[in-house]
């Protein structure tokens, strides 16, 4: 899940690595931005309900909400947005939330990233919902994109 | 840039051209179709190609179209 996006250099601000920021578990923003990565989106990423929904299904929702995302970051003259690290903190917190209740996080399973061996142990998707995960991710844009650095 | 040219990045290069931009799609494969078609690729070659891995390699007919704009 985290694989193929650490596999990529994808560097960030002051040249940091996707896959050291990454290190200790995958940090993002609604499973689609990561602090320190401006302008990066990872679709259908960790922290988003990808694989517990119909892939089909989360690539369309992420895909139109990051071109509605690069429509309205010209339409207000803007070039970069970026998550704030309080905002990506206060999501991740949320996604664990939602899943300790459930076996997801109790099985070594490869949602738990347990399938790589030395993977740090961390529930990968969103766990509440694809309802409930567009509500929360068109509320973001609703707020003029709260949670993001817009510049 | 868009990385990878399965679903997403292909209707993320259908967007963005609906929007007017550039865009520049990479991809590792020899071909559209991203980690949906080399997982065809691979059912194909572990079920020898019969009516179940013909099933489940439905999706690899994305290999016979191209889109102009996207680049391998």
């Amino acid at each position: 899940m985290t694989g193929t996006l650490e596999r990529i250099a994808i560097r960030g601000r002051d040249g940091r690595l996707l896959a050291d920021a990454w290190a200790h578990g995958p940090r993002t923003y609604l499973g689609l931005t990561v602090a320190g990565f401006p302008n990066l989106f990872t679709v259908t990423g960790p922290g988003s309900p990808s694989v517990l929904t119909n892939m089909i299904m989360s690539i369309d929702q992420h895909i139109e909400w990051i071109a509605d995302c690069i429509a309205w970051l010209g339409d207000h003259g803007r070039s970069t947005i970026e998550a704030s690290p309080e905002a990506e903190a206060e999501w991740i917190a949320h996604v664990a939330e939602v899943a300790a209740p459930t076996l997801f996080p109790q099985a070594n399973s490869w949602y738990m990233g347990a399938n790589v061996p030395g993977k740090p142990r961390v529930f990968l998707p969103y766990v509440g919902g694809f309802p409930a995960y567009v509500e929360a991710s068109n509320d973001v844009v609703a707020n003029g994109y709260r949670g993001f650095v817009v510049a | 840039m868009i990385v990878g040219a399965g679903f997403a990045g292909l209707y993320m290069l259908h967007k963005l051209r609906g929007l007017w931009l550039a865009a520049q799609v990479i991809e590792a494969g020899d071909g559209v179709g991203g980690t949906w078609d080399e997982q065809t690729q691979r059912w194909l070659a572990e079920t020898d190609g019969d009516e179940t891995g013909r099933a489940r390699a439905t999706i690899g007919s994305m290999r016979s179209f191209s889109l102009p704009g996207s680049t391998r």
